[in-house]
């Protein structure tokens, strides 16, 4: 697993190959632009005509047919398709840790890929936020390649990374394992996102620990802290039921924020990774996220 | 001295498995290393100290600590420590049981002033008497009151002593060195025994005395005469002029004046009447410092006859026959009724023995050499010499036959269990009738069938005779018992009775309560009676005065203790670590 974090390129390619054949599923909130090429369902400013609707007080006169207003007397507006241009940020935790399984690594590396080679489908800009810095456009691929997961920063700290205007689709790929209120954690990083796209990622050993006997748990984020444990099934049972508390928790939190949900599982080996490309797709059009183009 | 000591040493090698406690600790304490995110997700019970090297050091934990004591407990145990302590100094009192000590009643003295020695010692007491085998009277585990009473039971009557050997055996007895008192009237010589504290009190019985040495009552079932032989011995400086008197309960039957020079042995020979009963035979007149040995009660004997008949076809042989069955002692009587049946028919037998004679084929005669089984009874002084013997050559005797006689490899004379003796012999072409060696044979077949006989064969012995007793049987299942005033055994089976009555009296024999004879024991030991032969000084001689702390210990085994207070460790721990368990389980 580790050669194949080496070879993060790789993945990246593969992220933006099974991009193709799939398109983001557009929202009402994502800002209209003329320098979209993608037309809403909703009305906007393009070129397209759309429906025509009865004058309400507001609306903006210029969008008032007067031919129409001329021949009947009267006031109708005339609407037109919107055209929009997805600005995707994506909000990487590289804290250790992801970097603790090479495993969440790739799956990370596939996902922000994937996402990017999704916006970039639409005409879209991608934006790879990770350790406080920002990575737009042609950079987002060199900021995956850099990226070592080594950063002590978390989602906890995202918020203060600062965000991108014009209502971005804003996804965040994280374990989200840490012991904070996630609904307040995320909804800084929702109030200004046209959607919030929210991708977890476990590793099989922190989904179902075999371990028994005495364990020394060292801490991946913080390298001085460990625990002595001595483990048994019954402690094992406990973990297990306090992680699906934990995994409730975000799951509450995402409902609140009306935020998509995915769920990734660490690949066991080297051979898996493929399958988890493959299901990474699948999982983010069972999420309502993407689309057949 | 006392303390804690280990009987078996070499189970403390048990404290090697301490190093598989050690071993298992340390591969059951070190810690695995895990890189985990989501640590406060994990709430098991936290361990104190370090860890995570691929062997951990073993930590002294509660675990640990109860493991290792209750395996040092159970190696303790393998071990088997005891608390020795010394249970005092061991007084061996080792008494002369024979006859002579009894001499000038030096046993009342002997018995006084051990009762002194045992009141004064506070150790246990090792009471021995030395007769002709060493018997312990008490043993150091044994309360003064049972010494005591042993003491008082204490009845010397033996016909010799083992003084010598009971000191020897006392020594190891006793369980290590100790004091050691010696009463006997024997001139022994004592060497120093080492850590020990040995004093032989002597007894002077050195005495002129006269004793019956030999006594029995004679019965001939030819002659029907009732003898009573009485052997006289005078064990005094000067001739002893002596009368022999022989009474029974109705007064004095018979008187005979005998004189026995020194050191002499005559022997008297009295007729009874017929029908008498038990008879005492007593002397009068002469020097007699042991009283014990100058009387004898006789019982009669049980008249034993062997009756006998001769069946053979050659009237000259029969009557040869006859002659030699009757001068073996045996009665004529009827061939349904015999014991012992002489015949050369097949079919025929006699109760206790048949002599069979095979006389067909062509008589071949023999003259040797002959091979003769001498060990066995019905061959003891049988000798062919001059005698030529005619036989079938081709006879065989059966698989389960003994060859007594054989001359080659042809067999003349065979016995078989079953009580029949096989001549293959044609007397009217043989000589052995006409030597000494065919009365010998009916002599031998007769004393056989005489051994064979049920019930008890003599009814007078000498203390320390071993009676004979053959069982008839419907007295198998049960045993027979001997009973008399000192003295109670079983007899469980036929034969010898294993241990003898020592004390002179008149003992039962009894099968299921009912008494079916009586035995008269006499005190007939010509060795105890000469008094001349013992020591001629009385005195305590301090033979050796190195008293070591010996004496016997009294051990305390701790091993239970070890092993349940291990178990108990064990326990603890199982309850203190499933408290733990419970208590995490929350």
């Amino acid at each position: 697993m580790t050669a194949s974090l080496h070879a993060a390129d790789t993945w990246i390619k593969q992220g933006a190959k099974l991009a193709t054949g799939w398109r983001l599923l557009p929202t009402t909130d994502i800002r209209r632009g003329p320098a979209g090429s993608h037309l809403l369902n909703t009305t906007g400013s393009s070129l397209d005509f759309h429906d025509f609707r009865a004058y309400q007080m507001g609306d903006d006169l210029r969008q008032v047919d007067w031919s129409v207003y001329a021949r009947s007397d009267a006031l109708v507006i005339r609407q037109y398709r919107e055209e929009i241009s997805p600005v995707l940020e994506v909000y990487l935790d590289a804290s250790g840790s992801m970097g603790a399984y090479p495993g969440k690594q790739v799956a990370a590396v596939l996902c922000a890929s994937f996402l990017a080679g999704l916006a970039r489908g639409m005409e879209g800009r991608p934006i790879l936020v990770t350790g406080g810095r920002r990575y737009a456009g042609a950079e987002f691929e060199h900021g995956l390649v850099t990226q070592r997961f080594r950063d002590t920063a978390d989602v906890t700290t995202m918020a203060s990374w600062g965000h991108a205007t014009g209502k971005p689709v804003r996804c965040i790929i994280s374990d989200f394992l840490f012991p904070a209120d996630m609904h307040a954690v995320l909804t800084p990083l929702r109030r200004d996102a046209a959607a919030l796209i929210l991708i977890q990622i476990l590793a099989s050993s922190e989904r179902e620990p075999t371990w028994t006997g005495g364990v020394r748990f060292r801490d991946v984020e913080h390298t001085n802290t460990h625990r002595d444990l001595r483990l048994d099934a019954s402690a094992v049972a406990r973990y297990r039921t306090r992680l699906e508390k934990h995994m409730a928790l975000l799951d509450d939190a995402a409902s609140r924020l009306n935020a998509s949900l995915i769920r990734l599982d660490e690949p066991d080996d080297e051979e898996a990774l493929p399958d988890v490309a493959g299901r990474c797709a699948d999982m983010f059009r069972k999420a309502g996220v993407i689309d057949v183009a | 001295m006392s303390g804690l000591s280990f009987l078996t040493p070499w189970g403390l090698l048990g404290l090697t498995s301490l190093v598989a406690v050690g071993v298992i600790y340390l591969f059951y304490q070190r810690f695995r290393e895990r890189p985990v995110t989501g640590l406060f997700l994990w709430d098991a019970p936290a361990l104190a100290t370090r860890g995570g090297r691929r062997f951990a050091t073993p930590r002294a934990t509660r675990s640990l600590l109860l493991d290792v004591l209750a395996v040092i407990l159970l190696a303790l145990a393998l071990g088997t420590p005891a608390w020795v302590a010394q249970a005092g100094r061991t007084l061996v009192v080792v008494l002369d049981d024979s006859l002579s000590m009894r001499a000038a009643e030096n046993h009342e003295s002997v018995r006084k002033e051990v009762d002194a020695l045992i009141r004064g010692h506070g150790g246990g007491v090792l009471l021995i008497a030395a007769g002709e085998t060493v018997r312990v009277l008490a043993d150091q585990e044994s309360t003064p009151a049972t010494v005591r009473d042993a003491l008082a039971a204490w009845n010397p009557y033996a016909v010799s002593d083992s003084v010598s050997q009971a000191i020897t055996l006392a020594v190891g007895w006793s369980a290590g060195p100790g004091e050691m008192h010696i009463f006997t009237d024997q001139p022994l010589v004592l060497s120093p025994k080492d850590g020990c504290s040995l004093t032989l009190h002597r007894y002077a019985g050195r005495r002129d005395n006269r004793a019956i040495v030999d006594a029995e009552r004679r019965f001939s079932a030819e002659t029907g005469k009732d003898q009573v032989l009485a052997c006289i011995a005078n064990y005094a400086a000067s001739k002893a002029s002596l009368s022999v008197v022989i009474r029974t309960d109705a007064g004095v039957l018979a008187r005979q004046q005998v004189d026995v020079a020194s050191g002499g042995i005559e022997t008297v020979l009295l007729d009874l009447p017929p029908g008498t009963g038990a008879v005492t035979v007593e002397m009068e007149g002469g020097i007699d410092a042991l009283q014990e040995d100058s009387f004898v009660t006789l019982l009669p004997e049980p008249r034993l006859v062997v009756t006998g008949h001769v069946a053979l076809s050659d009237d000259g042989v029969a009557d040869m026959a006859r002659r030699a069955l009757r001068a073996a002692g045996i009665l004529p009587s009827s061939q349904k009724a015999a014991d012992v049946l002489v015949t050369d028919a097949a079919d025929t037998r006699g109760r206790l023995a048949t002599v069979r004679l095979v006389t067909t084929g062509s008589g071949t005669i023999l003259a040797g050499p002959w091979v003769t089984d001498f060990s066995h009874e019905l061959c003891r002084d049988f000798h062919l010499d001059g005698v030529y013997w005619a036989c079938d050559e081709s006879w065989r005797p059966s698989e389960k036959d003994i060859t007594l006689l054989r001359c080659g490899d042809i067999p003349l004379v065979t016995y078989a269990p079953t009580g029949v003796i096989t001549l293959n012999l044609h007397p009217a072409r043989s000589n052995i009738m006409r030597t000494s060696a065919w009365p010998v044979l009916m002599a031998n077949v007769v004393r056989m069938a005489r051994e064979h006989m049920e019930g008890l064969h003599r009814a007078n012995y000498r203390s320390g005779a071993l009676p004979r007793f053959v069982r008839w049987e419907e007295a198998a299942k049960n045993p027979t018992r001997i009973q008399g005033e000192h003295f109670s055994t079983s007899w469980p089976m036929s034969g010898v009775l294993p241990v003898l009555p020592q004390v002179p009296g008149l003992y039962g024999l009894f099968h299921e309560k009912e008494r079916l004879e009586y035995i008269q024991v006499n005190v007939l030991a010509p060795g105890e009676s000469d008094l001349r032969l013992l020591a001629d000084t009385a005195g305590v001689e301090r033979v050796s005065d190195k008293l070591n702390q010996g004496g016997s210990v009294r051990t305390v085994s701790l091993a239970w203790v070890c092993v349940l207070l291990a178990m108990l460790l064990l326990a603890l721990n199982w309850w203190l670590d499933d408290r733990e368990r419970r208590a995490m389980l929350g």
